[in-house]
């Protein structure tokens, strides 16, 4: 009896020193497997989104163009040359004024839009589909539709302009008024968008809080409107307005078809310099330096966003 | 403070009836439960009388007046919802003070900045922030003024709907279920502090609810709805001990009310219990007979009728005990024992039932309460009751 328990400590101290090894073992081959696991996800991200990053940053400081064999460093060249660019200071003018534009003009259209919607007894799921369209087809294809309204000499929007009094003209090819044509589009091709947001967000509003205002004494469309739709809307809003900028900031489909910035660079946005510096006139590091500022404004806007939606807007 | 009364109200929801011919006068200062299964119309009524609903034919009156073509702000009512409705964008202070605000600033007033400087509203909203102050003092709430309502608790948030109710002294409240999201020991605090909070402000209260213990401790008077229809108004006395209606019986009163299947003896109108004569006397037409648990008294050796204990509950103050009759096989039961009688420790064994003679209640086939007393000798007790 005595022998089989102490056999049987011995048994279970040897266990236990197995038991230690075999978890450090175990902890070292679960880390390594962790990191093995992880691994596919870290080349591509490295791969796809740092590498790029990180050489079109590389890139602005060399005086590479495309085609050429070798590069030579050359600091801030890049940037020196941008302050002394009109066309630079042109094109993000331009950008902020798109962004400027397109922004309200599309959040307030598509609050109302969704409100009118909402308000229907029938019909809803049309009008969502009607407004909905021009976020669903591509942009370079309605541009060309656009192209084609604006023409001066059988374009609607002119023939109709004319009717009222106006030159027939292409407005696209005006000075003064091709930036503000793309803003039409920019805001009539993100409406949509938009709406569906602010559908999403008013059905999210409970019934009763109309009721109990109603009861308090608040019985106007526009108090409705001002004491709960308005505030209860705000994170929804606060999400438009920074995915719309996001997206006025990339403008360039609108741009390339319709105007290739002209005329007189009264249409040159960002990504479009980008795109004429690094594929028309082949100064890659050029367009990466401009790359780098347009990169500075999406961060700002991202740095926003995940600072404001996540702690400001929410009530609970 | 004021009367409300509720006349010939019909409602319908497309094909189905919600409320039908549906009467009730609720004096002022009066506190009334409307009560019935998830349903019943009880809710429909409520937001009829804030007109937040509209009844398809007849009227509300509220202190004399006709409020039947008035908006819900214009009836001056206060209601406090089920799910509180607080604007979760306003701190408590401001969620208070809305109805006030409503009432005596103009839209112009009620401006965010601008509205302070504009004439009038600072005397306005000082006497606003006075009486939010004094309400929320009363509710003891005073030290949430600052929070937003996503910041406080399930009770404090009902305080706050409250507070948002009585600061506009309307002439009657409304309150929809105000106490289901609470857990239960809330609720029983709560219920005592909506209690004492009627007593205080003697105003009129329609108080809609599923749970008969919370009409029970809370009203004046309860009405009782059923498929769309009042079905009995009365105290809570009343309606427990003298219910109208079969499924009024049923509804109030925990454990439920016994129903035993009876059998009317022609001629002497003694009813018989599986043959047993159960000491009283009922009409020919009743098919069945009610007895609260309570009237049940449970005996290890003698009794009306025999049974098997089936199941038996401790609850410390009291043992509930469920008894499957051997006549009746089809019939359980429950019986209210008190404290300390130890019927947990003996399911299974037998046990005999009789009943409180003066509290049985008969109801005829349709489920309507017919006439019914003790009269003739008990045969468990061989003693005979004298009865007119």
């Amino acid at each position: 009896m005595a022998d089989v328990t102490l056999a049987g400590n011995r048994y279970q101290a040897a266990q236990k020193r197995a038991d230690r090894r075999r978890t450090s073992m175990r902890e070292f081959r679960m880390q390594g497997l962790a990191w093995m696991l992880a691994l596919p996800a870290l080349f591509l991200m490295g791969m796809l989104l740092l590498g790029p990053l990180l050489a079109v940053v590389l890139l602005s400081f060399t005086d590479y163009s495309l085609g050429n064999g070798s590069l030579d460093w050359r600091g801030l060249d890049n940037y020196q040359a941008m302050l002394g660019d009109d066309i630079f200071y042109k094109s993000i003018g331009n950008t902020l004024a798109y962004v400027g534009i397109v922004v309200p003009g599309s959040l307030v259209l598509g609050l109302g839009a969704a409100l009118l919607i909402e308000s229907l007894t029938r019909g809803k799921a049309f009008w969502r589909a009607v407004y909905f369209l021009p976020v669903m087809a591509t942009l370079i294809a309605m541009a060309i539709v656009w192209e084609f309204m604006m023409s001066a000499r059988f374009g609607i929007i002119p023939q109709t302009l004319a009717l009222l009094g106006f030159p027939a003209k292409n407005w696209l090819q005006e000075t003064a008024t091709a930036l503000p044509v793309l803003c039409i589009i920019g805001i009539w091709q993100s409406l949509g968008f938009n709406m569906v947001l602010f559908m999403a967000g008013l059905s999210g509003i409970p019934r009763s809080l109309y009721e109990a205002l109603e009861l308090d004494g608040g019985s106007s469309a526009w108090t409705r409107f001002w004491t709960i739709t308005w505030p209860m809307l705000a994170p929804v809003t606060m999400f438009v307005v920074i995915i719309t900028a996001i997206r006025s900031f990339q403008v360039f489909d609108t741009v390339h078809v319709l105007t290739k910035g002209g005329p007189n660079n009264a249409t040159m946005v960002l990504i479009y310099q980008i795109y004429q510096e690094g594929f028309d006139f082949f100064r890659s590091s050029y367009a990466a330096a401009l790359t780098v500022v347009f990169l500075v404004f999406i961060f700002i806007l991202t740095v926003i966003k995940a600072r404001t939606i996540e702690n400001k807007v929410h009530y609970s | 403070m004021a009367e409300v009364k509720i006349r010939n109200v019909s409602k319908r929801f497309g094909d189905t009836s919600v409320l039908e011919n549906a009467s009730l006068t609720i004096a002022k200062g009066e506190f009334v439960s409307l009560i019935g299964p998830s349903g019943c119309g009880k809710s429909t009524l409520l937001r009829i009388i804030s007109g937040l609903e509209l009844q398809d034919a007849g009227q509300i009156t509220i202190a004399d007046r006709v409020v039947d073509d008035l908006r819900p702000s214009a009836r001056n009512l206060a209601m406090v919802f089920q799910s509180y409705a607080l604007y979760p964008h306003l701190n408590v202070a401001s969620n208070i003070a809305m109805p006030l605000r409503m009432q005596r600033l103009n839209s112009f007033q009620r401006l965010p900045v601008i509205g302070r400087f504009l004439p009038g509203s600072s005397a306005a909203n000082d006497g606003i922030a006075r009486q939010v102050r004094d309400a929320a003092e009363m509710l003891d709430i005073s030290h949430l003024l600052e929070r937003k309502p996503g910041q406080l608790s399930g009770g404090q948030r009902q305080r706050v709907a409250v507070g948002r109710a009585l600061v506009c002294n309307p002439a009657a409240f409304l309150l929809d279920e105000p106490l289901s999201n609470l857990d239960a020991k809330l609720r029983v605090h709560m219920r005592t502090e909506i209690a004492q909070l009627h007593r205080r402000l003697q105003a009129t209260f329609i108080y809609v609810t599923h749970d008969q213990v919370e009409a029970m401790t809370m009203s004046d008077r309860i009405a009782v709805m059923m498929d769309g229809n009042i079905i009995q108004t009365g105290t809570p006395d009343e309606v427990y001990d003298n219910p109208t209606d079969i499924r009024v019986a049923e509804f109030i009163g925990s454990p439920k009310i016994n129903l035993i299947p009876v059998d009317v003896e022609p001629g002497r109108g003694v009813a018989l219990l599986a043959g047993a004569d159960s000491g009283v006397v009922a009409e020919a037409t009743a098919v069945c007979l009610g007895v609260r648990p309570e009237a049940v008294t449970i005996s290890p050796d003698n009794g009306l009728l025999a049974g098997t204990v089936e199941h038996a509950e401790n609850l410390g103050s009291e043992e509930y005990v469920q008894v499957r009759l051997h006549a009746l096989p089809d019939t359980l039961i429950t019986s209210r024992a008190s404290h300390g009688t130890g019927w947990t420790r003996r399911v299974g064994s037998t046990a005999h039932v009789s009943f409180d003679r003066d509290r049985i209640l008969a109801f005829d086939g349709a489920g309507k309460r017919v006439a019914c007393q003790p009269g003739v000798p008990h045969p468990a007790s061989g003693k005979a009751v004298a009865h007119g």
